[in-house]
C-alpha cells in the first residue's frame, strides 16, 4: 500500500479534534440584545514590526516585504502610528463605533500614545502577541511560544487595567499548541479561524473557548491589496455584506459580522473616505448591534452553551 | 541587522505645532517625474534581482525606456498646458545617455533631485567608500548637467543601507524622499548636520498603483482626488504636502495621462494649493518649521 494514499483521518467529521461540525443555518436561533438581529464588531490592529523582521517560515501579510533595510515599508507602517489611527479614530467616533483593538504588546514600548487614545475611547484590547512580524507555527519552541503569549497578555492587563480575554493571532497563524497555550492564561475567543458567523466552541484544553467569527474576507489589507479591489469596493463589499447578512438574520436568528481595519493603510488620505462610506452603510441599516468581541461573547455564550454535543465530531 | 530604524522621534499628528504652508496654503502639491534609467544588462547576483526574466529582458526594458522616448514628451505638455513644474528623481546616468530628456526639464525650471545612477543598481552591501561614490556621482552629475547642485534624494529603487541617511547632510542634501511615515515633512536623524523627510508617495504612485494594486487609470485619478480631498479639509488646521509620483513610462501611456489630466484640473480649481517643488519645500521648511517642530516633540 502506498502510504501516501493512506487516509487516516477519513471519516465523518473534521480531519481534527479542535471543533465538531455543524451547519449555522441548522442550529437555533442566537438573539442579540434589543431585538437585533446582526452584531457587527469592528477590529482596530496596533501594530509593531520589527525592522529586522523575519521572513521566515512565511512573511505576514500585513508585514513590510523589501531587502534589509526596508525603510520604505517599516515607516509606511509606522505611519498608522503618526496619522493613518487618528483619521481612523476620528471616523469610529463619528459613527459611535464600539472597537476592539488588536494590540502588538510592542507598541505600548514604543508608541504608547496610541494607545492611551485608544482606552481613552473606552475600546475593548485583546491579545495580539508581541509583534506581527513573528507568527506562531511548530517551528517555534513551546517555552518561546508560551512566554509570548504570557508576557504579551500580562503587558496587555497591566497598561489597560482590562481583563483582556480576545486573541488574534500575528499573521492569523497558529502552532498545533496555540489554542491550549492561550486557554492557560485565561483567553476565551480567538479570532483566527475565518470559517463561521457566529461563535463557537473550540476545544482548548479544559477551559471553554470559542471562535469568533473575523473577517477575512472584509479585511483592508487582503481585500485591497490581495484581491486588488478598489477602496470603493472595499465599502462595498461591507454594505452588501451587512444588508446580505442582516436580512439573513431576520430569518435564521442572530449573526456576527467583522471588519477589520489597518490604520496605516485604511488611514491613508485617499482610503479614509471609503472608511466612512462602510460605517454609514452599517449605521443605515436596522437591527445591527455594534458590540465588542467580549460583549458578543457573553450576549451568546449560554446560548451555544449544548453546541458541540449537538454538532458531530 | 537593526531592531528599528529609529530615524525620527515619535509625534502624532494630534500633538505637534500646526506648520503655516506660504500664503495660506493649506495644501503643497508636489509633482515628481522619476526620469529613469534601467540597463538592459546591469550585473547581476547581488541582494536584489534587476529583472524579473532572464537577461537581456527585452519586454521589461522597452516597457521603461519608452518613458523618455514617448512618455515624458507627453507628461511635459500636459504640465506646460497647467503652468505646472515638476520635480525630477533622476537616475543621474540618464544625462549621458539623453541628454535631451534633461535639457527639456531643465528650460522649464523643473527641480532635478537624485536618484542614484541607474535604477538597476541598487545600495545593498556597498562599502561605505563606494556610497559615498555613487552620492558623489550623483551630485557631479547633476550640477555637470544643471548648473546646481541637488538638495534631494531617493535612493536607487528605494534600496537603502543602514549609514545612507547619515551621509546625505555632507554631500549638501537637505531632504529625502526614503522615508513615508507622514504627511508633513519631519527632522531626521542622522550623525551629522539637518537633513528632513520629505513626504513622497507610495499610494500614488503609479507603479505602486498600476502594478502592485492593480487600479484602473480612472481608478487612479479618483484617488489622486481623494487624497486632495483628505488633505485640503485638513490642511486649513495645518499645512499638508500631497505628492503625486510619476513614472512618463506609466502615466505616459495614450490610454492613461487622460486621468491626470482629469485629477489636476480638479485640484487646480481649488484655492488653497501651493503647486511647488521639493526642493522649495524643503527651504520653507527649514527656514520655518525645523526648529520649532523639533523643539516641540522633546528632540535634542
Amino acid at each position: 500500500m502506498n502510504p501516501y494514499l493512506e487516509y487516516g483521518l477519513r471519516r465523518i467529521g473534521p480531519d481534527h479534534d479542535l471543533y465538531y461540525w455543524s451547519v449555522l443555518q441548522e442550529r437555533s436561533a442566537v438573539r442579540w440584545p434589543n431585538g437585533a438581529s446582526l452584531a457587527v464588531w469592528v477590529v482596530v490592529s496596533m501594530e509593531w514590526f520589527r525592522f529586522d523582521s523575519p521572513k521566515q517560515p512565511f512573511k505576514v501579510a500585513s508585514a513590510p516585504t523589501k531587502e534589509y533595510p526596508d525603510y520604505r515599508e517599516w515607516t509606511q507602517r509606522d505611519y498608522g502610528n503618526r496619522i493613518g489611527l487618528f483619521r481612523v479614530m476620528d471616523v469610529l467616533d463619528t459613527f459611535n463605533m464600539n472597537v476592539t483593538a488588536a494590540v502588538n504588546s510592542e507598541v505600548f514600548k514604543h508608541r504608547p500614545f496610541v494607545i492611551e487614545e485608544a482606552n481613552r475611547r473606552h475600546w475593548e484590547f485583546i491579545g495580539h502577541g508581541e509583534t506581527s512580524s513573528v507568527v506562531f507555527h511548530d517551528g517555534m519552541s513551546a517555552e518561546a511560544e508560551r512566554a509570548t503569549i504570557s508576557q504579551s497578555l500580562a503587558t496587555l492587563r497591566t497598561v489597560t487595567g482590562q481583563p483582556v480575554v480576545g486573541w488574534l493571532s500575528p499573521g492569523l497563524s497558529e502552532s498545533a499548541r496555540t489554542l491550549d497555550l492561550l486557554a492557560e492564561q485565561g483567553i476565551e475567543y480567538v479570532c483566527d479561524w475565518v470559517n463561521d458567523q457566529l461563535p463557537y466552541r473550540i476545544r482548548a484544553g479544559i477551559r471553554p473557548m470559542y471562535a469568533m467569527p473575523f473577517s477575512y474576507e472584509l479585511d483592508d489589507v487582503n481585500v485591497i491589496t490581495q484581491l486588488h479591489h478598489t477602496p470603493a469596493d472595499y465599502a462595498r463589499n461591507i454594505s452588501d455584506s451587512v444588508s446580505s447578512l442582516s436580512q439573513e438574520a431576520k430569518q435564521n436568528g442572530g449573526r456576527v459580522m467583522c471588519i477589520s481595519i489597518h490604520p496605516w493603510f485604511m488611514g491613508q488620505p485617499h482610503r479614509i473616505r471609503y472608511l466612512r462610506e462602510a460605517c454609514q452603510a452599517i449605521t443605515n441599516c436596522d437591527g445591527v448591534w455594534m458590540a465588542t468581541g467580549r460583549e458578543i461573547l457573553e450576549a451568546c455564550r449560554h446560548q451555544l452553551g449544548d453546541l458541540p454535543e449537538r454538532g458531530r465530531r | 541587522m537593526l531592531p528599528e530604524p529609529d530615524r525620527y522621534v515619535y509625534s502624532a499628528i494630534t500633538s505637534r505645532p500646526s506648520i503655516q504652508l506660504p500664503d495660506g496654503a493649506k495644501v503643497a502639491l508636489w509633482i515628481v517625474s522619476n526620469n529613469e534609467f534601467y540597463e538592459l544588462n546591469p550585473p547581476i547576483g547581488g541582494v536584489r534581482r534587476p529583472w524579473p526574466r532572464v537577461q537581456p529582458d527585452v519586454l521589461a526594458y522597452s516597457h521603461r525606456d519608452y518613458g523618455n522616448r514617448v512618455g515624458l514628451w507627453r507628461l511635459i505638455s500636459l504640465l506646460d498646458s497647467y503652468g505646472l513644474r515638476a520635480s525630477v528623481s533622476l537616475n543621474v546616468a540618464l544625462c549621458d545617455h539623453y541628454p535631451e530628456t534633461t535639457e527639456a526639464c531643465l528650460k522649464r525650471n523643473w527641480e532635478f533631485f537624485a536618484h542614484g545612477v541607474y535604477n538597476t543598481r541598487y545600495l545593498f552591501e556597498l562599502t561605505e567608500d563606494d556610497e559615498r561614490s555613487v552620492i558623489q556621482d550623483c551630485v557631479d552629475t547633476i550640477y555637470k548637467y544643471t548648473g546646481k547642485a541637488p538638495v534631494g534624494w531617493l535612493s536607487p529603487a528605494l534600496t537603502n543601507t543602514e549609514r545612507t541617511l547619515d551621509l546625505l547632510p555632507e554631500f549638501g542634501f537637505t531632504y529625502t524622499c526614503d522615508l513615508f511615515h507622514d504627511d508633513q515633512p519631519f527632522p531626521v536623524k542622522v550623525a551629522k548636520g539637518r537633513l528632513i523627510s520629505m513626504p513622497y508617495t507610495l499610494d500614488l504612485n503609479d507603479v505602486v498603483v498600476f502594478a502592485s494594486y492593480l487600479h484602473t487609470p480612472e481608478y487612479y485619478g479618483q484617488m489622486i482626488r481623494d487624497q486632495f480631498d483628505t488633505l485640503l479639509a485638513e490642511g486649513g488646521e495645518s499645512g499638508r504636502i500631497m505628492c503625486i509620483s510619476l513614472h512618463p513610462y506609466l502615466i505616459g501611456q495614450p490610454h492613461r495621462l487622460r486621468y491626470l489630466d482629469e485629477a489636476l484640473k480638479y485640484i487646480l480649481s481649488h484655492s488653497g494649493v501651493w503647486a511647488t517643488t521639493g526642493a522649495e519645500i524643503a527651504e520653507w521648511y527649514m527656514a520655518h518649521c525645523y526648529e520649532q517642530v523639533l523643539s516641540a516633540v522633546g528632540a535634542k
